[in-house]
């Protein structure tokens, strides 16, 4: 048996060299996808585009301005004369945070029983942006009162008592986003790898009609999975070693817990994945239908992964649907260790899930194709 | 012309033969822009909070209080210290953790500022700023409280030292900050590339299949051929638009503030810069695989982590920012959203669609120049 499957993979190894470009594709992209993530990671949402209409222009309101800067939330870059002219940088997108301050804004702020109100427009396109900008200016606007008493003598009796909530982030202290995105990046490349691969190998040589050559050999299917598995499992994870190093090496990427436990729990992954590969090329008919199949179920899983929006804010059916995406377990799996020092014992949730997943796919894919021969 | 309609013609047969294709790519896209609205559209609400409470006493708990009031908080779990916290933090049962101080209410008394630690989950970066955000208002709020109370008791409740700043807020184009008027548009974007795909196998399938030799054998032109296998995908995809914007707007109450037309006019030029890119591909490999894993890659990525879909264009450094202006979604992202949301036509969005444009002109005329190198 182990003689055939070996043979069996020598031959597919051979094909797949042959298609030289694709090669070099699949173990380059990713890798350039990972350069290219890494150059476009900022500092999170800080420096919000923000345009300033100021027709107070007293000393109070410059203090104000000058307090939006040096918070680094806001970069108040653009200063206009009208509101008119603040809703055109809105409207063109060259900035997401409009303020308008009103004349007599210094007098307020200093008159009896009156507080002093400026009007903030807000583009309610980027929602995230929007919601955070909110709340920072609530607490500039705190701080900003604290601050004028502060200069203009006011003192209480006792002092100014106050709260203040002091951040800080456990896990990935500085919220540095290339800790976090690069592994997402390589979770996203590597969700492509492994079930783009299968998904060919098989449906191709049905359509050449070498399937039915290979099934007069005394082959059985398991065994015909398996070789063309193998050679799927080779190439996905060499990708997976070549974008693992560059993070450890080049990018440096803080590393928690154990990187044997990681490579060993992502070639446990991209075999669960390739049954889902798998189990898509013995449905479809065509290869046409196999590769839509395997792209679809690829941008799916990127979706329900929790990598774009945690999955315990997700809508109950789409949380019951991630259960069967492998790429969310994975996901966990990679953050844990990566990030968090999971050892084996926190994983055991992921581990069963895949478990239990992995045999139904393959499972039913032996199936498949035995039922398809027939 | 007559050549690029009888190409068009058996085009669209093809796609008729196999219903799945076209399933696939219409009904599909549809169901797939439906999934993942439905997904990314719910708001980050009811974030699971540690609390550490050292203080035990009436000031600690009416701090809290405004937390457990918030509908974006739930004090989930009560923990007897920060160890506790963090290990909830760490299996990921919480995403964040308040830790209040001993002495806190001791602090507050004596006039001072006491420091309220408000833990955040690093490795969820986009709840981590909310948790920050809403914390820290909520904080200001407590302090302007306690402040006036402090106000109040010293009788200076009315006095002219009492200075406060409202900022009074409006966010335009989308009032209630519903995240789905902005996410449907955005991921059309994602969507149409499932058409766009289909063209590339389809032309690399000819290929494989030697059927495209044939036809070469014909008097069709080069470029004929290749604008009659793309325009049917371009027709598809635009027929996608159609089925999207009535979904968001039956099924979501997405508003459309802009013109139909325009949204129209510009989605054709985003297929046909993404169509460039694909038969660009196809020209360049062997097989539908190819094809495919390559169109794949490139028709993907980039949309989910470069073209200000989930993550804003400024928040880029500015080398980053070019980069993903080059590829066409980042400016239909911004197209989209300018139409459905801002009502924007083309005055504004002119610059984005000179760009398509020119992209989908570079693009198809590369595969055209390539098509004819390979073949003669």
């Amino acid at each position: 048996m182990f003689s055939r499957i070996g043979n069996m993979l020598w031959k597919e190894g051979i094909q797949f060299l042959r298609y030289r470009l694709l090669l070099i594709f699949v173990l380059g992209f990713p890798i350039f996808n990972l350069v290219s993530a890494a150059g476009a990671i900022g500092e999170g949402i800080m420096h919000i585009p923000t345009a300033v209409c100021d027709q107070d222009l007293s000393a109070d309101s410059r203090r104000l301005v000058h307090m939006l800067r040096n918070s680094r939330y806001f970069d108040p870059d653009y200063h206009v004369g009208s509101q008119a002219e603040l809703e055109q940088l809105l409207e063109k997108g060259e900035v997401k945070v409009g303020l308008v301050i009103p004349q007599d804004f210094g007098a307020e702020l200093t008159a009896e029983d009156k507080g002093a109100t400026a009007q903030v427009l807000l583009d309610g396109t980027e929602t995230t942006t929007a919601l955070l900008a909110q709340a920072y200016l609530e607490e500039t606007a705190y701080e900003y009162v604290q601050r004028q008493g502060a200069a203009g003598g006011v003192t209480v009796a006792g002092g100014l008592e106050r709260v203040d909530a002091r951040p800080r982030a456990w896990f990935n202290e500085d919220l540095g986003e290339k800790t976090l995105d690069l592994p997402d990046e390589l979770a996203d490349s590597l969700l492509l790898l492994a079930i783009f691969v299968p998904a060919l190998l098989i449906t191709r040589e049905r359509e050449a009609g070498t399937l039915e050559h290979l099934f007069v050999t005394p082959m059985r299917p398991i065994e015909m999975i398996v070789g063309k598995g193998l050679l799927a499992f080779v190439v996905a994870y060499l990708g997976f070693l070549g974008m693992l190093a560059l993070l450890v090496f080049h990018f440096q990427i803080p590393f928690q817990g154990s990187l044997p436990l990681l490579m060993g729990l992502t070639a446990y992954y991209i075999l669960v994945e390739m049954g889902w590969g798998l189990l898509i090329s013995t449905v479809a008919r065509t290869q046409g239908q196999s590769l839509m199949g395997a792209y679809i179920l690829g941008v799916v899983e990127i979706i329900l992964s929790g990598r774009v929006l945690p999955v315990a804010y997700m809508p109950w059916i789409t949380q019951a649907m991630s259960l069967v995406m492998p790429n969310r377990h994975y996901t966990a799996i990679l953050r844990g260790i990566m990030l968090k020092d999971y050892a084996l014992s926190d994983l055991w949730p992921q581990l069963v899930s895949l478990a239990v997943l992995g045999i139904v796919l393959y499972t039913v894919a032996a199936f498949r194709l035995q039922k398809r021969l027939d | 012309m007559n050549s690029i309609l009888s190409v068009m013609r058996k085009e669209f047969r093809h796609m008729l033969r196999d219903p799945w294709l076209l399933t696939t790519i219409t009904v599909g896209a549809v169901l797939l822009i439906v999934l993942m609205s439905y997904t990314l559209s719910a708001d980050v609400e009811h974030v699971p909070i540690a609390v550490v409470d050292s203080d035990r006493s009436a000031q600690s708990r009416a701090y809290l209080q405004s937390f457990i009031s918030d509908d974006f908080f739930d004090l989930t779990y009560w923990s007897q210290n920060s160890e506790e916290a963090f290990e909830r933090v760490r299996l990921g049962d919480a995403h964040g953790a308040i830790i209040v101080p001993a002495g806190f209410a001791d602090t507050l008394l004596r006039g001072e500022k006491a420091v309220v630690q408000i833990i955040v989950d690093g490795t969820e970066p986009n709840v981590a700023a909310q948790v920050l955000g809403n914390a820290k208002a909520l904080s200001a709020n407590y302090s302007i409280e306690l402040l006036e109370r402090h106000l109040d008791r010293a009788g200076l409740a009315s006095n002219h030292e009492t200075q406060t700043l409202e900022f009074r807020m409006q966010a335009l184009y989308n009032p209630n900050l519903e995240e789905i008027n902005t996410i449907l548009p955005g991921l059309m974007a994602l969507s149409l590339s499932m058409p766009t795909i289909s063209a590339a196998l389809s032309l690399a399938r000819e290929k494989e299949e030697g059927t495209l030799e044939s036809l070469m054998a014909t008097p069709i032109r080069r470029y004929q051929l290749l604008i009659g296998k793309v325009i049917p995908y371009l027709l598809v995809g635009l027929l996608d638009v159609l089925l999207f914007v009535g979904i968001g707007l039956v099924a979501y109450g997405v508003p459309f503030r802009g013109r139909l037309a325009d949204l129209i006019l510009f989605s054709g030029l985003f297929l046909l810069a993404n169509l460039g890119i694909s038969l660009l591909i196809s020209t360049l490999v062997r097989t539908q695989m190819a094809a495919l894993v390559i169109a794949g890659f490139v028709l993907t990525l980039p949309v989910i982590n470069e073209s200000g879909l989930f993550h804003p264009l400024y928040a880029m450094p500015p080398d980053a920012r070019m980069q993903a202006l080059l590829w066409p979604a980042t400016h239909y992202v911004t197209i989209t959203r300018g139409i459905f949301l801002k009502g924007v036509g083309v005055r504004v969005l002119l610059p984005d669609g000179l760009f398509l444009l020119a992209f989908g002109l570079v693009l198809n005329g590369l595969a055209v120049w390539r098509f004819k190198k390979k073949l003669s």
